[in-house]
């Protein structure tokens, strides 16, 4: 038993009374968290009447006393009669009354007369905390402040040295290569530092560098530059609107985690938002910290990918897909409170170097660069994403942002050996340009895993597999998503939610950094994001994370062998990639992927990159 | 500085309602006002039972003591704001002074020790309005007045009604006896528990000849009953029964036991009286309830209200209305006659 004296608590005399049998199991947790921190504690018997209680309470001379009943509109006249007869016994001289229960809440605790009055989801530890005349927010817990280092203590050295050699040769062909050429978007993006201080400065010279932009630009972005005709399918933003994503940013602050999701709070568990309205994006990101997310991904339209340029000013997209602007972006940071981590991503099209300049100017804490999904599986030329990618990370390395590097490739089919390999050297590149990458393998029941077999079974060992290949091969962070759960889920918003929190609870169970997360409502249709949907995965996820908590989650042999099967496939890939010497050849010529795999070299871009004069 | 307490013999009695008139009433006559509660009233729905409530609106000059959060966010605008150092459910309790009429919701001191304090900072040629919660009264032992609030929410049998009404009059019209001296015997403790009833029998028994009885705390008719069986047994006609205050007697037990133990007293020979007393200044009867139509649903339901008034009218003798059916016409004279 702990004391009074060791850990300086003056002790207090609490007597529990328990107003009907079936409630008293709260008062017990109560009473053991007491004794333990040197409290005096008389848990009465349950069904005294409330004389008797009053009595004996009076006779205990207690400091507090404790009634457990579940309310209902005739059990409250009841506790009122208790408060009333408390005070006229003099009882209330001394002792504060405490009332706790189903649908107890603070409005009614004061309605009734108590001093305090504690929910059903309200922890031992709150009580606790009052009896100790403690400061403990009862509508919800702390937030940490501080922003996790996802990248923190890994060394990225390879504990593979055979893999490690493979990539280290590969990356650093890459990189001559690129380094040799230029493209429209690295112009663009180093226009657009150039522009965002002249902005202010000097009016004239933005002016000049804008029409140098637009030169750069293609398609409905290269009009509006010139004519002012906005982009299909967007509109500005209103004054108004821009009022009110600011006023929910103010009440962002404000926010405070429910303690039932408080064990979030230890987790890097990320939310994607983009619905194409900075105002509802500045809703979800309210509603995911509300609810305990440490982290908001901004995703933007897939057309922003195939457009060369970026707009300018805050705009309102139609569809999926939130612009990116910097006007958007600084527009959404303002509801990114302390704490929250914010990822900017710039990983598969024409402006990806921009977007990471972007992601710095709007004070993002992450951004996304992949070349080789976004070669193979979203469309953009292999070449130029390539030239693009490494400017992309150099840039990130410059402003010490690190960035995870995707294999949704798998969604289309590649073998998870192949998008590893080409997310391997994607990573090893970034690293030899002094960044720090995350690795980002998809936790997904992707094609490959139902034909193989991999996920016949369970959908554990397949993943559980990925990660311990991965950790085996480099001393990386590892982030799965983007979200977890590709494939498992469906238009079940239940269904969804369970896969979805299963996958998260598996990933972190499994060595993850963090983790991203679908809501249940966007994960298979990819349809509109509903507020209810939002909370359902972040519950969902809590409760899971609740359910294992250190208890872990075992695979079964499987695990092991697909992950030495995926590791000889990673070997060989690599080794066919290093072989041919040329790492955007073997992005058209298919060693990371190919058509049969369903994956297709992108055409946007295409012979746009140009040596450097 | 005069007290008016709004007290109810149940929750949706009509507490609120009245409130509000009584408030007008004083505004009407510029008088100043001090103005807190002792639960959490002036929600815009009920809590328990999500059913529209009245509001409270308080007139510029007010001033009302509530939690700080609530004096805040009153559309009243409360300027020269200052804590009471008391603490409610709902945090530190503040009083200020209204700079318009505006909406307030009140949480105030839920104990008669806390209440007193926050009384203390009432302005002396304030009045100030006591609003109750739920069928509590306790703390209404500070009050100089009372008008109680009953009706359906209570019970729909308004013959019941009349009966506790008349049981409450009774019990608020006790004569005061302060006597003091030897011959009176002090009981602490209190005459609410089973075997308390024969235990003051006892004690009255070995201290000889008392001519008063002074029991200090909770009386339940039920255990003033067994005290007076055996005091009759053992012959005790002449002692005067003094208890603390009529509060103390309707706070334990049936009220409608009080019929049979002043017949009893009478029988017996003796005589009860209280300490202190507050003035039930009139009744208001409420037709309204609250009817659960499912699981944690409820609906508002009324009985008739003239048939339901008369009956009650009929079978009392403290003044009674309602408000609703008949206007603020009978509770502005009740307050009148308390300031005259």
């Amino acid at each position: 038993m702990a004391h009074t004296r060791s850990n300086g608590i003056e002790p207090r005399k609490v007597v529990l009374a328990p107003l009907d049998p079936v409630h008293d199991v709260g008062l017990k947790l109560i009473r053991r968290k007491l004794v333990e921190r040197g409290h005096h504690v008389t848990l009465l018997p349950p069904d005294l009447s409330i004389e008797e209680i009053v009595a004996r309470a009076k006779a205990a001379d207690p400091d507090f006393v404790m009634i457990s009943r579940a309310l209902s509109y005739g059990i409250s006249e009841l506790l009122a009669k208790f408060v009333d007869l408390a005070d006229a016994a003099g009882l209330r001289e001394k002792a504060k009354l405490v009332a706790g229960g189903l649908s107890m809440k603070p409005v009614i605790a004061q309605e009734l007369g108590f001093d305090a009055g504690f929910g059903p989801d309200t922890p031992v530890e709150a009580a606790v905390a009052y009896v100790e005349g403690r400061e403990l927010d009862l509508l919800g817990g702390s937030r940490r402040q501080e922003k996790p280092d996802l990248t923190a203590g890994f060394t990225y050295k390879f504990l593979d040295s055979e893999i490690g050699s493979l990539c280290t040769a590969i990356a650093q062909q890459l990189i001559d290569w690129a380094n040799k050429r230029t493209s429209p978007g690295i112009q663009r993006a180093q226009l657009r530092v150039e522009m965002e201080s002249q902005r202010q400065a000097c009016p004239e010279a933005y002016s000049r560098l804008r029409q140098e932009y637009a030169a750069l630009s293609s398609g409905e972005v290269k009009e509006w530059y010139l004519t002012g005709k906005h982009v299909s399918h967007t509109r500005p933003i209103t004054q108004k609107e821009a009022d009110y994503i600011r006023s929910l940013a103010k009440n962002a602050g404000n926010l405070v985690v429910p303690r039932s999701q408080e064990v979030l709070n230890d987790r890097n568990v990320f939310v994607q938002y983009g619905t194409g309205c900075p105002v509802m994006d500045a809703y979800h990101i309210n509603l995911s910290i509300a609810w305990g997310a440490r982290g908001v991904v901004h995703f933007d339209p897939s057309w922003g990918a195939r457009n060369e340029g970026l707009l300018e000013e805050a705009w309102s997209h139609e569809h999926d897909g939130t612009v990116l602007t910097l006007d958007n972006l600084r527009l959404i940071k303002q509801g990114i409170v302390p704490g929250i981590l914010w990822q900017v991503r710039a990983h598969r099209g024409l402006n990806t170097p921009e977007t990471v300049v972007l992601a710095h100017l709007s004070g993002a804490d992450l951004t996304k660069i992949n070349i080789v999904y976004g070669s193979l599986a979203a469309g953009t030329d292999p070449e130029r994403l390539t030239v693009d990618g490494v400017e992309a990370m150099k840039l990130a390395a410059k402003y010490n942002m690190p960035y995870d590097v995707v294999t949704n490739e798998e969604l289309a089919g590649v073998p998870a050996a192949k998008a590893f390999a080409g997310m391997l050297i994607v990573a090893t590149a970034g690293v030899l340009l002094g960044g720090r990458p995350i690795l980002q393998p998809l936790f997904a029941n992707s094609p490959e895993g139902m034909i193989t077999g991999y996920t016949e079974h369970n959908f554990i060992d397949f993943n559980v597999a990925k990660m311990k290949v991965l950790s085996s091969i480099i001393d990386a962070p590892i982030w799965p998503g983007a979200p977890v759960g590709f494939l498992t889920q469906t238009q079940d918003r239940c269904q969804s939610s369970v896969m979805t929190a299963l996958h998260a609870a598996l990933a972190l169970n499994s060595g993850a950094t963090a983790v991203t997360i679908a809501s249940s409502d966007e994960a298979y249709a990819g349809g509109p994001i509903t507020a209810p949907a939002r909370v359902d995965t972040l519950k969902a996820t809590a409760a899971a994370f609740r359910f294992f908590g250190e208890g872990g989650i075992r695979p079964t042999q499987e695990a092991d062998k697909i992950a030495e099967q995926l590791r000889q496939g990673i070997v060989e890939v690599l080794k066919q990639v290093a072989a041919r010497g040329d790492f955007v050849a073997s992005l058209y010529e298919g060693d990371l992927g190919n058509k049969e795999d369903g994956a297709y070299p992108g055409r946007s871009g295409k012979g746009t990159v140009t040596l450097k004069q | 500085m005069r007290v008016i307490g709004f007290a109810g013999t149940a929750k949706n009695t009509g507490k609120t309602t009245t409130l509000v008139e009584a408030i007008k009433y004083f505004a009407e006559n510029q008088k100043k006002l001090f103005i807190t509660g002792i639960g959490y009233d002036g929600e815009d729905f009920d809590n328990l039972t999500g059913l529209p409530k009245p509001r409270v609106l308080v007139p510029e000059g007010a001033i009302v003591a509530t939690a700080l959060p609530l004096l805040e966010s009153s559309d009243a605008n409360f300027t020269n704001l200052k804590d009471t150092g008391i603490r409610c459910a709902l945090g530190r309790i503040f009083y200020g002074t209204a700079t318009a009429s505006g909406r307030v919701v009140l949480a105030g001191p839920a104990s008669t020790r806390d209440l007193s304090t926050v009384l203390g900072f009432a302005p002396e040629d304030s009045v100030v309005l006591l609003d109750g919660a739920f069928s509590r009264i306790s703390p209404m032992v500070v009050a100089d007045a009372l008008i109680l609030a009953t009706g359906a929410a209570r019970s729909r049998d308004s013959h019941r009604i009349a009966r506790e009404i008349n049981a409450i009059h009774r019990i608020m019209d006790l004569p005061v006896d302060q006597t003091s001296g030897d011959r009176v015997l002090n009981i602490s403790g209190g005459l609410f528990l089973p075997g308390q009833g024969q235990e003051l029998a006892w004690r009255i028994k070995s201290d000889g000849k008392p001519r008063t009885v002074h029991v200090s705390g909770i009386v339940n008719p039920q255990v003033f009953l067994e005290a007076l069986q055996e005091m009759s047994v053992n012959g005790h006609r002449g002692v005067s029964m003094v208890f603390d205050h009529p509060i103390m007697l309707v706070l334990s037990g049936d009220l409608l036991r009080w019929e049979e133990v002043f017949s009893t007293i009478a029988e017996a020979g003796l005589t009860v009286g209280v300490r202190e007393s507050t003035t039930l200044l009139g009744v208001t009867v409420n037709p309204y309830t609250p009817t659960e139509s499912g699981p944690g649903k409820y609906i508002a339901t009324y009985v008739p209200p003239e048939a339901f008034l008369s009956d009650i009218r009929t079978l009392t003798k403290i003044p009674c209305t309602d408000i609703m059916l008949e206007g603020p016409g009978k509770l502005h004279s009740w307050l009148e006659s308390l300031l005259n």
